[in-house]
Order: structure tokens, then C-alpha cells, then sequence
């Protein structure tokens, strides 16, 4: 199941490397680059969409980020992503957040307010 | 105490308006834990075999973004460990964090105030339950007697996260001081020392690396710290200093269905001082320790753990055969090493609730003593045990 990546319409990016992507997802890039903050939005981390996300796009395995979220948030480095329950929900969150970024099955219906960006992965 | 017991109650009273007034900007998370646990045939934990509660951890954090560039973040926690460490609260951290570079593959963060310490795997989160490997951490890198002194100081710390195709690069660095009560100063001197220790400064760096498979992670950290005895009008030492150079090295490898880590640890310490009596105490001993833990993912809620620590606190006198020749009365043998096998079992009930449980069958009783003279004084017997269950939650 290929998942792609999006992101609210105010966000001026249409690439990112996997690199760049596991920066974002860690919680280590808090901001775009002109300023705004970075609202990540993840699926339920048991699910198989996040477990593929992980795999493909990030190069981790899902507890390890769990466990880079629990360090960032619990020595004042940062947040957490927020989870949402469903596809229908993550689509929703994203279009009304603006610097939301996150991610759905493919194929991605259009929806006003949302991006698809590339992702340059290195495998 | 007082100022934390402050602080909490100043975020208790500014939390809910903050919230609503800029949610954006404002963050806040906590948890609490509490379980029961014992040690017997040691004091390490619980005197005389007595099975406690005593084993209750509590801490709330606020991040607030002011600008894309600065943060403050805070945490005051409560911490009961038995006899492992100072019962009470703490400003575990309260800094301003300064975010000098944020490319999207390069971020150069400065800490001012209050800083965590983030050279060791666990350092950073070592009081969060939830964020450990195991209730009780392996004493020959996470000593508890030591844990106000190693934790967080007061200074300015930098750290650097670079990633490429290369991999991710760490690069830490802090310098500050840890300030120390009186019931730290007779865990790191003596138990009869009278007067207050003061730590001049602690100075540390430390790099990791992973390559882009993610897979590894390997680095190394040094430390140098001093510190001075000030004693009171009776005491029993009149004065000292001491220096303690530290080096650790730690890997970790990440598989799909488990996870193996390693720490290992060379402490160099070197104490002068004087004895009321006019003799002088030159300490110069260097210990050396370190861990091996593999934790299996059983299921996906249910992990297992298995652990062999140990710590030897002379290098040159690994069996304590010396310590029978302490000019100041013999010291058992089995105070100059302590070896330790722990197993464990985790299961997350839900996203943010986790039963835990432990036990951990111990050989000797170097981790013990005090740092600087060891008396022998926590009472122990040449084998132990230890066990712990703990019930978490976080938000």
C-alpha cells in the first residue's frame, strides 16, 4: 500500500528528502522555513498505514519513533505528533491547519486545502 | 524544594488560562507512576526485606514558543525511590532554548538555565517512567545516589543534529553546576560527614551517529567535574577536593522484533582532604562498569527484558580484597563489586498505561557505598535481590 505525503496549502514546500522528512516526524524541525510552525499529524501508530509510513518513507520502525517522542517531549525539546482516529479525520485536520503536514493511502482523492509533496527517499 | 514547590504551584495557577489564551504556543504534559517494591538482604531499596510503596513518580512539563527562534520549557517532578535517592521535589529542568540554526536537515539548539543532561542513552528521560528500559536503571552508568548531581545542572548546554545520506550526526556539549543538599552530600562523601559539598563545575560532551538505515546508534561522552568540601564547625573532615574524569560508550542496534544496548563506563576519581585528626585522605581510583540489555517485543503491547550489569569500583582491585586494608576499619570484599541480572516484563494496556514488573538477582555491593569513603554503610548481604511492579500513565 504506497502512502503519500501532504501538507496544508500555506506550506511552501513540494520535496522533501526522507532525511528531511524523519527531522519533521522526530519532532527535530519545529518550523518551515519561513517561520511558520510545523503541525504534524499522524494515523493511530498500530495501524498498518503508520507502520507503512514508517517503513517506506521514514526508514524507521514505528517504536523507534515512539521512543524519539517520548524523549522529545519529556526533556522540553518539543511536541508530539498529533494522532488522529481515521483517513476521513487526517484528510480533515490537514486542509483546516495551516503548516499541517501528514499522510494518506494512495490513491489520495482532491481535496481543497491539501498538497501532495514529493519524497525523495534513498532506498 | 521550596522554589519547585513554587514553580509547580505558579504552573498549576497559570496552566488553564495559558491553555486557552495560545494553544499553539503552549504545551503541556506530565505523568504519574506508582508501585511497590522491595529489596531484601540489602537496604539498597527498603530497610530490613520490607516490601514498600515507596516507588512514586510524578511530573508535570509546559513548553511555551515565544518565536520561532525561542522557547522556555520547564518540569518539576516528585520522586519516592525507598532509600535510592532524596525523597521530594525537584526543578528537574527549566531552560530557554535557543534554536541558533533550524535548517530542515541541520538544527543547532542553546540551552540556557536549568539543562537536561542528554550525554547518556537514558540521561535525559532517566526520571520519566515510562521513557525507561526498567523500573530500576543499571547502577554502574545510572547510579541513583549520584542522580541530582548527574541529571541536570545549571549552566548552558549546546546541541547539534545534522542528517544526511550519511547518516545523523549528535553533537552535545554542557558546562554548569549541580547544586547539592546535604543528604547528596553524604551519599557522595560519607554518611558522617557534617558539612556541604559543592560541585565547582561539571563539564561534559558527547557525539552519537546513526547511519540512514537507522539501525545503529553508537557514541561515546566524556566528563570532567570537581568539587569542594566545605565542612561544618565539628566535622570530622576539615577539608577536600575532588575530581572525577568520566568516559562512556554506547551502542544500541534496533531490529523489528527487538533491541539490543550497551553502555560501558571508566570513572576516574581523585579526592585530597584532611581528617580532623590532622591525617590527610588521598583517594585515586578509577572503576569501570557497564550493561548488556536485550528487549524482545513479544507482541506489540508486551516486552520483555533481560539485563546483565556490572561495576567493579577499583580496576586494579576488581574482588575488594583491598578494602579488608582500609586503615579506617575493613570493608567486606564483596563492597568493592556489585553484578547484577535483571528480567522484566512490560505491557502496555493502552496508549499511555503500562503495568511493568522486575526482579534482579545481585552479586556484591559496590554501587553501595558512598563515592568518595566507602564506609559500607548501606547494609547488604554478598547476594541481594530486588523487585519492583509499577503502574504508569502519561499524557
Amino acid at each position: 500500500m504506497p502512502v503519500a505525503v501532504l501538507v496544508n496549502q500555506s506550506v511552501n514546500v513540494d520535496e522533501l528528502s526522507s532525511v528531511q522528512l524523519r527531522m519533521i516526524f522526530a519532532g527535530r524541525t519545529q518550523f518551515w522555513q519561513d517561520g511558520s510552525r510545523i503541525q504534524v499529524f499522524v494515523l493511530p501508530t498500530d495501524g498498518p498505514v503508520h507502520q507503512q509510513f514508517c517503513r517506506t518513507l521514514l526508514n524507521t520502525y514505528p517504536y523507534q519513533l515512539k521512543r524519539i517522542w517520548q524523549r522529545v517531549v519529556y526533556s522540553g525539546q518539543g511536541d508530539a505528533p498529533t494522532v488522529v482516529d481515521s483517513v476521513a479525520q487526517m484528510s480533515a485536520m490537514i486542509a483546516a491547519t495551516p503548516g499541517a503536514i501528514g499522510y494518506l493511502p494512495q490513491p489520495v482523492n482532491e481535496k481543497e486545502g491539501i498538497l501532495m509533496i514529493t519524497v525523495e527517499t534513498t532506498q | 524544594m521550596k522554589i519547585s514547590a513554587l514553580i509547580v504551584g505558579l504552573l498549576l495557577v497559570m496552566l488553564p488560562p495559558l491553555v486557552r489564551a495560545d494553544h499553539d504556543r503552549f504545551s503541556w504534559h506530565g505523568f504519574v507512576a506508582q508501585g511497590l517494591t522491595s529489596s531484601t538482604a540489602s537496604d539498597y531499596i527498603t530497610t530490613g526485606d520490607k516490601i514498600t510503596t515507596d516507588l512514586t513518580e510524578v511530573g508535570l512539563n509546559a513548553t511555551y514558543v515565544i518565536s520561532p527562534s525561542l522557547s522556555v520549557a520547564g518540569q518539576v517532578m516528585y520522586l519516592n525511590g525507598g532509600n535510592r535517592f532524596r525523597q521530594g521535589t525537584r526543578l528537574d529542568y527549566l531552560f530557554l532554548d535557543w534554536r541558533v540554526t533550524q535548517l530542515f536537515d541541520w538544527q543547532v539548539n542553546v540551552h540556557l538555565g536549568r539543562y537536561k543532561n542528554r550525554h547518556w542513552l537514558y540521561s535525559a528521560t532517566q526520571d520519566v517512567p515510562q521513557t525507561r528500559p526498567s523500573i530500576l536503571l543499571p547502577q554502574s552508568v545510572y547510579f541513583d545516589s549520584n542522580r541530582d548531581v548527574a541529571l541536570s545542572s545549571d549552566g548552558i548546554a549546546l546541541q547539534s543534529t545534522k542528517a544526511g545520506s550519511n547518516g545523523t550526526w549528535e553533537v552535545r556539549w554542557s558546562y554548569g553546576r549541580s547544586p547539592l543538599f546535604e543528604e547528596d552530600t553524604k551519599r557522595l562523601i560519607s554518611p558522617q560527614a557534617q558539612g556541604l559539598a559543592k560541585q565547582d563545575y561539571t563539564h561534559q560532551f558527547s557525539t552519537y551517529w546513526q547511519p540512514d538505515s537507522m539501525r545503529w546508534q553508537i557514541g561515546f561522552s566524556l566528563l570532567k567535574s570537581e568539587f569542594t568540601y566545605h565542612p561544618a564547625p565539628e566535622d570530622f573532615l576539615i577539608n577536600g577536593f575532588s575530581l572525577s574524569e568520566r568516559v562512556t560508550l554506547a551502542a544500541r542496534y534496533d531490529s523489528e522484533a527487538w533491541e539490543l544496548t550497551t553502555e560501558y563506563l571508566r570513572d576516574r576519581l581523585r579526592y585530597t582532604g584532611s581528617f580532623a585528626q590532622g591525617f590527610p585522605l588521598t583517594v585515586d581510583n578509577t572503576s569501570e562498569g557497564g550493561y548488556v540489555q536485550w528487549r524482545y517485543f513479544l507482541q506489540q503491547n508486551l516486552t520483555g527484558l533481560v539485563r546483565f550489569d556490572t561495576y567493579d569500583v577499583n580496576r586494579d582491585d576488581r574482588n575488594g580484597e583491598l578494602l579488608v586494608e582500609n586503615p579506617f576499619g575493613a570493608i567486606p570484599s564483596y563492597y568493592g563489586y556489585m553484578d547484577t541480572l535483571t528480567v522484566g516484563l512490560s505491557w502496555d494496556i493502552q496508549d499511555n498505561l503500562r503495568l511493568s514488573g522486575e526482579f534482579a538477582r545481585v552479586r556484591g555491593a559496590g554501587r553501595l557505598s558512598a563515592v568518595f569513603l566507602p564506609d559500607g554503610l548501606v547494609k547488604a548481604d554478598p547476594y541481594w535481590n530486588a523487585w519492583a511492579i509499577q503502574l504508569m500513565y502519561w499524557f
